[in-house]
This record gives structure tokens, sequence and C-alpha cells, in this order.
């Protein structure tokens, strides 16, 4: 087992740098001049000049890749052209309201998943089963942004139940801070409840067929132990494959989402950043997410192997 | 046809379902111009933000243009985007998967790669190069292909090693058939459930993606009618003219929707055992 | 004796009541007094030094804490502010200048010449106001503690209207010595200046926090805009930075924001059903630009550009740029109706005259070979983008081929500066010009805006030069004249409409006034 994890680990090295490597030169390569956007419409030559310089931006490419890789290997991820701070203690700051909502957006569809998925699979080619597969391909195929349209224009405009934007931190709010992002984790939970409830109700498909399924059926054993106790326990695998995998998918989300209710996170502060290019952010907003999801998907891997010894030696 | 056959031997009724839903779809853009007498692109500012009359089905919006009929143009445009991803990422992604499962020695290099394109979310990198090289309907297709391919590329790929070392495949070899040969007659038609599934999948996925980036004003470049950036023009008017929101959301669903349905009833007539290894 | 008693009977009521009258307007006037403003404005800005940016929000937001020696009022006459006189002489070469003795700054000190000095010489050598004045400035000397001299090379008719102007950052303000040694040219981040709110919090891209100075001093003079008294009633102002207008105008409903800066003017008549919001228009606030490439085939021609000007509809752009009429006006000068420098019949025979004959007869003349024309405009301007689809439609309609190239700002911005790529451009420009030379800044030879050198260019140079060293009223505005006559003949861009963004408060924030920038001393929340 530490053999199969410190074999994965190593792996992560190559995949993140490649992503590192993406990272650069798709901010360095973007159209738009981020010392004309700070210095504004009236600048001279000699002002874009002086603060190309400043920014290091004077350089050729290739020799800013290199002092760039060599400061993020010291886990130096470079200073914002715009807000004056480090990139990383910027990213801390926008670090809780995008964990707020993904987690919350998991939980909410996770459960309201699950539950869809595992009703589809005991009431087999019933209405239930009808209802909820219509409902969770809703999830997949509605866009999100429209959605956060909706829902704010439902309960934050008509209906006043929630403020229609902004944040307060955990720390000044408590609880109230889940009256901000409420909605933005409905919006998401709503495809991850889909992914999942589709996924639940395959693998619940084909557990119940197998044999010891059967068996514990013709043994007189009541369905609610059958499927709680038995049937679930082995369709978890997929599902945590499921949710590892398209965890990259809400951590994008949060990029259009906390735009449109205008929360301060870390996706917010990257869409902010593409529009004024602010290199550094972005660099880093990218590699925050590939980085995450690397990580999730090695637990994923790794609670297979530990559920399912067979492939641990694979 | 294999599909055929099988469709008129189960009657899917996912497939007989949203066929039919994209049947319409497909009717309703391609005679956009027979359908309405409006043009989707000129202005008639006076009639700004009409309500749904009889003249104006659906209302009209900000520059007075007629949003049934920017709807039905809108809808060819996610149809011509979503098709031309859909063939990018089979060539490029058949292509990269058959190369990957053939060859043995190439394949970790192309697997850490193609690993590392998927730990970013596909939309942040259609995002990130549709502001490198500008918005318009032709990069959005780059775009998203590029972001899409890895995943086709893998199913493919994990098709190819499969079939690979079966008896047939190995008996052909042995009998001195050419690479190129094996790859056309056993692999490709082989492996063509899985990526007609996928293909499916990646439709839908890129009519979203498609209306997330130009609603961010990366996509597709006005006044082309896009049914994303109709909903970021229906923002700022979302309280005096609700109709101009409504109408492209639910063409983007049901777009979508039946796309998705499609997928699921082709996995389930072509392929039951898929079910667990196509993620979407 | 009894009529000495009713006399005094009566003195003694009326100084009665007079004195419960001013206690109860006391009362009332300290019943004024508290609470936290929490106002929505569109756009965050990266930093709070007006002084290293022409992004005019800065100097929007921190006149609440730096203010000028000069400051405008209502009908943009240029009033003594931190100053306390001046005297102009030897025909506009000398200023001299007397100083307010009873300023206190932020940082408990009285401000004095030498925080002036240091403000000034910061502001000549990197604000873009003073850049324009550093060429024909001589010197600053300290007479005494409160009194200063400035002296020019040769006569500089615009210096009061240039040190009070609200176009991009132009202003100049006082700022204490220390902060100018302790930063020199780099951003100021830490403000110490003299207004009614002391700088207390900044969270990029969130909000910004004044509280209130509690030993202000107030002018004397009378109140108007941003000249005369100013009284700090609110405790707090918050300016939070809502890029999305349908949250900023939520929040205004629900009650978290009391102000909220550019909301969609489609909703005037659902705000004006709600008792507890008000509109407030803005005048004369915008107007919308139309730039021409003057370097690049056909617009290195100025028939062609004049053919634009018949090409297009402008009533017509009105209703789908703007919308509302009572949003938006035709004019056809740069300053508007009420300004002193005005012009009525600027563009006669050319504004608003919609000929697409004529159009094409110029476009002919100008050799134009059919080749598709190129707009690049802004995507997240509402004005830059309704206005470019707009103009797009026009000019096809008459069968001119129109490309629009419509990116973020960052990939504008930097198209925009290169020669070539693109020929036209609308941009929005604040029409709140205090002083005709500001024009300067983008028309002429080479000056950002066109790329425009020719004849017509070097004779709009000499007509700018003329305006700078005329100081006398009449004259000066004949000059004018001869330039607005000028611009409509060459073009290098026109104005196509002025237009008004509408902002909504609540109720209950009281005597707000719509200036060109918003400004929160004097109101109050009831």
């Amino acid at each position: 087992m530490r053999n199969y994890i410190i074999k994965r680990l190593l792996l992560l090295i190559p995949i993140i740098f490649i992503v590192a490597v993406i990272a650069f030169f798709i901010t360095n390569l973007m159209p738009g001049d981020p010392v004309r956007v700070i210095l504004g419409n009236m600048a001279t030559e000699s002002e874009v000049a002086r603060l190309e310089q400043n920014l290091g931006l004077d350089q050729p490419l290739i020799v800013r890749f290199f002092k760039w890789l060599a400061n993020i290997m010291r886990g130096n991820l470079g200073e914002s052209f715009y807000l004056h701070a480090p990139v990383s203690e910027v990213l801390l700051q926008r670090i809780q309201p995008t964990f707020l909502i993904a987690v919350l957006a998991e939980i909410l569809g996770i459960t309201g998943g699950m539950l869809l998925g595992i009703l589809a699979a005991v009431k087999h080619r019933n209405f239930l089963d009808q209802f909820s597969i219509t409902i969770s391909l809703f999830g997949i195929s509605v866009p999100s942004f429209w959605l956060a349209l909706m829902l704010m224009y439902l309960f934050s405009v008509r209906l006043g139940w929630f403020p229609v934007s902004g944040y307060e931190p955990f720390a000044e709010a408590g609880l109230g801070t889940f009256r901000y992002i409420i909605l933005p984790a409905v919006t998401l939970a709503f495809m991850q409840a889909g992914l999942i409830a589709r996924m639940t109700r395959s693998a619940m498909l084909d557990t119940l067929k197998q044999d010891y399924i059967r068996t514990a059926k013709s043994k007189g054993l009541s369905t609610r132990i059958i499927v709680f106790k038995h049937a679930l326990k082995n369709s978890m695998l997929p599902v945590i494959t499921v949710i590892g995998h398209n965890f990259a998918v809400l951590l994008g989300g949060t990029w259009i989402v906390e735009t449109i209710f205008v929360i301060p996170g870390t996706g917010f502060m990257a869409i902010n950043a593409i529009m004024r290019r602010d290199i550094p952010i972005i660099q880093a907003s990218i590699i925050f997410v590939a980085v995450i999801y690397v990580i999730l998907n090695l637990f994923v891997d790794l609670s297979y192997a530990f559920l399912n010894p067979k492939i641990r030696y694979n | 046809m294999l599909f055929l056959k099988k469709y008129n031997k189960y009657k899917h009724p996912y497939i007989t379902i949203s066929i039919t839903i994209l049947i319409i779809l497909v009717f309703l853009s391609l005679f956009a111009p027979v359908i309405t007498d409006y043009s989707p692109v000129r202005n008639h500012p006076r009639d700004r933000l009409q309500p749904p009359s009889r003249k104006h089905l659906l209302g009209t919006d900000q520059f007075g243009r007629d949003i049934f009929t920017r709807i039905l143009y809108g809808i060819r445009a996610s149809m011509q985007v979503g098709l031309a991803v859909v063939i990018l990422t089979m060539i490029t992604g058949g292509i990269v998967g058959i190369t990957a499962g053939f060859y043995p020695r190439i394949d970790k290099v192309v697997m850490r790669f193609l690993d590392a394109m998927m730990a970013f979310p596909g939309i942040i990198i259609a995002i990130s190069l549709a502001a490198i090289w500008g918005a318009g309907k032709f990069n959005i297709i780059l775009a998203l292909s590029f972001a899409y391919f890895p995943r086709m590329a893998r199913i493919v790929r994990s098709s190819v090693i499969s079939i690979k070392d079966l008896d047939y495949v190995e008996s052909a070899r042995a009998a001195g058939a050419r690479d190129s040969r094996i790859i056309l007659k056993h692999i490709l038609k082989n492996s063509a459930s899985p990526i007609m599934v996928q293909a499916t999948f990646n439709f839908a996925l890129a009519i979203l993606d498609e209306a997330a980036l130009s609603f961010l004003g990366v996509g597709i470049m006005p006044p082309t009618p896009s049914l994303g950036a109709m909903v970021t023009d229906a923002r700022s008017y979302m309280v005096v003219a609700p109709w101009m929101i409504l109408a492209p959301g639910i063409m983007i669903i049901l777009a979508v929707l039946s796309l998705n349905l499609l997928g699921d009833g082709l996995r389930d007539l072509l392929d039951p055992h898929l079910k667990n290894t196509i993620k979407n | 004796m009894r009529k000495e008693k009713k006399i005094t009977s009566i003195v003694v009521l009326v100084l009665f009541f007079s004195l419960l009258l001013s206690g109860s307007v006391l009362a009332q006037e300290e019943e004024r007094y508290g609470g936290t403003l929490n106002a929505a404005l569109q756009m965050s800005v990266a930093h709070l030094d007006s002084d290293n940016s022409t992004d005019s929000m800065i100097t929007a937001m921190m006149n609440h804490v730096y203010e000028g020696l000069f400051e405008f009022d209502k009908n943009l006459k240029v009033h003594p502010y931190l100053a306390k006189s001046y005297q102009v002489s030897e025909g506009g070469l000398v200023y001299e200048v007397k100083l307010r003795e009873d300023v206190m700054m932020h940082n408990g000190q009285i401000m004095n010449a030498d925080d002036v000095i240091a403000s000034f010489r910061r502001w000549l050598e990197i604000n873009n106001g003073g850049k324009l004045v550093a060429p024909h400035f001589d010197q600053v000397e300290k007479i005494d503690q409160y009194n200063i001299r400035f002296t020019f090379k040769d006569p500089y008719a615009p210096f009061l209207n240039i040190l009070a102007s609200p176009v991009s950052n132009q202003k100049f303000v006082v700022r204490a010595e220390e902060v100018v040694k302790e930063f020199g040219t780099d951003i100021i981040e830490r403000h110490v200046g003299t207004g009614p709110y002391k700088y207390e919090e900044w969270v990029p891209d969130q909000k910004l926090v004044l509280t209130r100075f509690e030993d202000y001093t107030p002018s004397s003079r009378e109140s108007s805009f941003f000249a005369g008294e100013r009284i700090p009633y609110l405790d707090k102002i918050v300016f939070n930075f809502i890029p999305d207008a349908q949250v900023r105008v939520s929040g205004v409903r629900t009650g978290q924001f009391q102000f909220a800066e550019e909301v969609p003017r489609e909703q005037y008549q659902i705000f004006k059903r709600n008792e507890n919001i008000k509109n407030e228009i803005i005048y004369p606030d915008r107007m919308s630009m139309l730039i021409f490439n003057s370097s690049e085939a056909p617009f290195d021609n100025k028939y062609a550009r004049r053919a634009i000007a018949y090409a297009l509809d402008f009533e017509e752009l009105g209703y789908a740029m703007i919308g509302d009429p009572q949003f938006w006006r035709l004019e056809s000068a740069l300053h508007e109706e009420g300004n002193p420098w005005h012009v009525p019949d600027a563009g006669e025979g050319i504004y608003g005259v919609y000929d697409p004959e004529k159009a094409k007869q110029l476009l002919e003349r100008a050799g134009y070979n059919g080749q598709p024309l190129i707009i690049l405009s802004g995507q997240d301007n509402q004005m830059e983008r309704q206005g470019a689809i707009a103009i797009q439609d026009q000019l096809r309609k008459i069968g001119i081929e129109v490309k629009l190239q419509l990116f973020d700002r960052p990939t504008v911005v930097e198209k925009r500066s290169k020669p070539d790529g693109w020929h036209m451009h609308l941009s929005p420009f604040i029409k709140v010009v205090p002083d005709p030379q500001i024009h300067q800044g983008w028309t002429g030879t080479n000056k950002w805006i066109t790329n425009w050198d020719s004849k017509d260019s070097r004779q709009m140079d000499q007509i700018f030069a003329e305006m700078l060293r005329e100081v006398d009223y009449e004259q000066r505005y004949k000059i004018v004249e001869r330039m607005q006559a000028e611009l409509w003949d060459s073009v290098p861009y026109f104005n196509i409409l002025d237009y008004s963004r509408l902002h909504i408060r609540r109720a209950e924030l009281k005597n707000f006034q719509a200036g060109w920038q918003p400004f929160f001393w004097n109101t109050y929340l009831e």
C-alpha cells in the first residue's frame, strides 16, 4: 500500500509540471496589455516602458518562463499586478467562500443525487424511476449561468429570502454566511446531483442483479436492509469516482457562479483577473484548480485501492 | 448498419423522443429563413423591448430584433458549433487515442499529458483559449475541441487496448496485415460504440459551454445570434423584459436535454456494459 | 410705562421663541448626524492614488478624503477651496494664492504651504493634468507659511480649471507633505488629506471604507456641489464595488445599499413607482464618441470620415444604444448647453444630417475600395457594445461592409493603441469638461485618440496653442468656435450624442445632489 501511495505521489509531479507550463503560456500569450490597463488611456510610451520594466514584462518570454518556474519551485507565486499583494496571500483571502460553496454544493449534490439514484434503482421501471431520471437529466442539461439568474430572480429579487449578492466572512457573520452561499451552492449542486443520481442508479441496478443480493432476498431480508446495508456499500466505488472526476467541473462552475452572485472567492478573482490581465493571479487560479483536482483524484484512487484490495498492486 | 438494426429491434423510447426533438430543432434551424420573415440582425430600435404579441411571438430585444427569429438562428449556431466540435474531437481524440493504445512506447508520455489536460475544467481551458484567440465561432470550436479531446482520446485508447490483444486481431497481425489496416478494419469498427456515445455527450456539452462562453463575452461575436449571449443581454433587462431571458434558456435546455437523452439511449442500446466506464 | 412693559414682554417673548426655534433647529441639525452609508459603485479601482492613474473613479471616491485648492460649483464655475483667495498678474504669468489658515489635516497638523508645494510638485511630475501644465510652468515658491506663488514661462489660461478638473484624475489635491516624502512618485498607500472623511480600510475589488474626520473645518463659502461648505453628517461611508447592475439595483431595493451608481435606464418607471427609491438622472454626464483611425485607409482621408457622419441616423442610434429619449439628446458641440464654452451651431450642415447618398459620394471621392471596415469596441460598456452593433447595422443597410470586434477592455486598449487593424472605435467620454483646453489631450497630431497626422492635425495644434495663451474669455471663445468648426471639417472623431446615466438612492438619503461624480457630504440619513 505504501509503495502504491508513493508511486502515485511521484506521478503527480510531471502532471503538475505540465499544468504549470500550460498555465504560463496560456496567460502570457493572451492579447491585451496589462500595463496599458493599469495606466489608462492617456499613458505615454515612457510610462508604459517604465511599468513594463517594473513588472518584468520587458524581458523575453523564455527568460520570464524560467524565472517564473524557479519562483514557483520555491513556492513563490509572484505578486498581483493590481492588488499589490503576493498572489498566495490574495488566494488565501479568497479561499473561504469558494471552499464553502464547493463543499455545500457537493453535500447537497451527493445527498440529492444518491437519494434520487437509489429511489430510481429500487423502484426500477416505475413512475418514481422515470421521475428521478427526468430530474437528473435536467440537472446535467441546464446551463448553470441561466439557473443562477433564475434562482436569483425568484428567491432574492421577488421573494427576498436571500441577499442578492455579496458575502460576509464566517468569522463576522457566523451562520449568516450561509444566506449568501445557499443559492450559488444550489445552482452547482443541481448539476452534481444529476451526475451522481445517474451513476448511483446504474451502479445500484448492477449490484441488485448480483447473486448475493438474490440470495439475501431469498433469505427473506427486508428490502431496506438489502439496499442500505449491502447494495449501497457495493455501489459506492463508481459513485466516488464520479464525484472525484466532477469536482473539477464544480470548481469551474464556481468561476461563473461567483461572478454572477458577486462573491469574492477564487473564481470571481480569476474572472476579474482575466478581464484585466492580472497574469500572476490567472496563473495561480489555474494551477490552484488543477492541483485540487489532482489531489482529490489521488484520494479517490486510494479509496478505491482501500475498498477493493484486488487492484492495489496493479 | 448495426445501430439501425438494433433500433428496429428494441425501439428504445429515449431514442425515439430525443431524435424527434432533435429533428424538430434541426428543421427549425435549417429552415429559419423560411419560417420567419424577420432578420436576426437587422435593428428596429423604435420597437425595442416589445412584449410577446402576435407580431413578435416571443417579443423583441433591446435593438427591436425579433426574439423568436434570433432563437432559431441561435440554435443554428449552437448546432454548428456542437457538430464541428464533435467531428474535431473524434478526429484528434481518435488519432491520439489509437496511437497511444497501439504503441505502448509513447503511451506513457501521452497519458501524462492527457492527465494534465484533464486536470483543468474544460470551461477554464476554453475561456483562456477563447481569450487568446479572440471571440468568434471558429475560435470557440477550436477552444472547445481542445478542451474535450483528452477524454475522447482516453476512451479510444482504452477500447483499443481491450481489443488489441483479442484473437482475431492477433491472427490478422500474424497473417501480416499492416498496422493501418488493422486499425481501420478491426479496431475502429469495434470501438465505434463508445466513441459514438461519448460524441453525443460532447455535442451536448459543447452547446452548454458555447452558451457559457458567449454569456461571459468570449463566445460568438455579435451581432450573430448566440443563445448564451442572448441570456447576457437579457440579464440587464430581466426586470422589465423577462421574456428575453426565458426563451433562450429553454432552448438551450431543450437541445442539451435531448442530446443527453440520445446519449443514454445509445449507451443502453449499443453496449450496456459501458455504463460504468463512460462518465458524464 | 405700560407700553414699555408690553414692548419688553414682546421682546422677551420673541427672544424666547427664537431661542426655542434655534434650539430645535440645532436639535434637528444634531439629528442629521450619524449612520453608515453603503454605496454600490460599478467599477473597482486598482489603487487610490489619483496622480498615478487616469481612472476618474479614484477622484470620485477620494474627493471625500482629499480636497483641491480650487473646486467647481454646480455651474462649473471655479472657486477657491483650500485657497482663501488668489491673484493673477503679469498677463497671466503669475498666480499668487493665499491659503486658508484653519485647515486641519488627518494627521492633526494644520495644512501649510509646504504640504501644498510638495503635493503640487508631485502632481506636476506624474499626474496627467500636471503633465499638460508642466511644459509651460516655471516654478512654485513659498512666500510664507500660507502664501504661495506659481510662475509660468508663458501665459497659461486654463490653469485654475485644470487644477480643479474632474476629467481623468487631473484634479490637483493637497496631501500631507510627510506622505509625499514617504512615497515619492510610487503609489501612495497611506492617505493623509484634509477632507471631511478619513481613509479607514480598503479591500481591493470589494470595498473602500471612510469615516468622519471629527476635526474637520468646513469652508465658510456657500455650498454648491464641490465648492463651499461641506458637512460630514454620515459617520461612515462604504463604497462597495458591484460590477453587476441588477445586483446594485436589488441591493437598493432591499435597503442593503442607500445609493447605486449606473443602473439600467429601462427600469426608470419601475423605480418611480417605488416610494423607497429615488431616480437621479445625471446631466450633462457623458457623450458617445465615434473615433476614426486617421492613419489607416479609407479614414486617412477626411472625406471618408465625413461620409460616416452622413451615413448614420443619429436619432435611431439613440434608441439603439441608450433607449428612452429622456436619457439622451442630440448635441453637436463638445460642451453642453449652459456651459460657458458651448458652441450652439457647431457642425451645422453635417451633424444629424442623414444622407446616405451623399455618404456614398464622399466615400467614392475618398477612393474607398469597399474593404470591410472594422469597428473595435468594448464588451463591458453597454453604450459601446450596443452602439457598435447598431452602427454596423446602419452601415450595412446602405451597403458598407462592417466587421465588429468586441473585446474585453485590455484587448481593446491594446488593439486601439496600434496604428492599424481597426478603423472605428466607439467610446464614452465625460461631458463635464471645464475647460476647452482639456480636449487637447486627445485632439491633435498623434494624440492618443486618432493616429491623426496631417495638415489638418497641425492646424488643430495651432488652434490649441492660441487657445492656451488667450486669457480673455471673449477672445478665447472665438478660438473655441474655430476649434469646433475645424473638428467638423476634418472629423478625426465626432460626438454622436450626449447621454445620461441613471443613479438611484433610497428615499431616506436626504439632500443628495446629483453631481458628475457622486459625493456624500451634506447628505444625511433620516
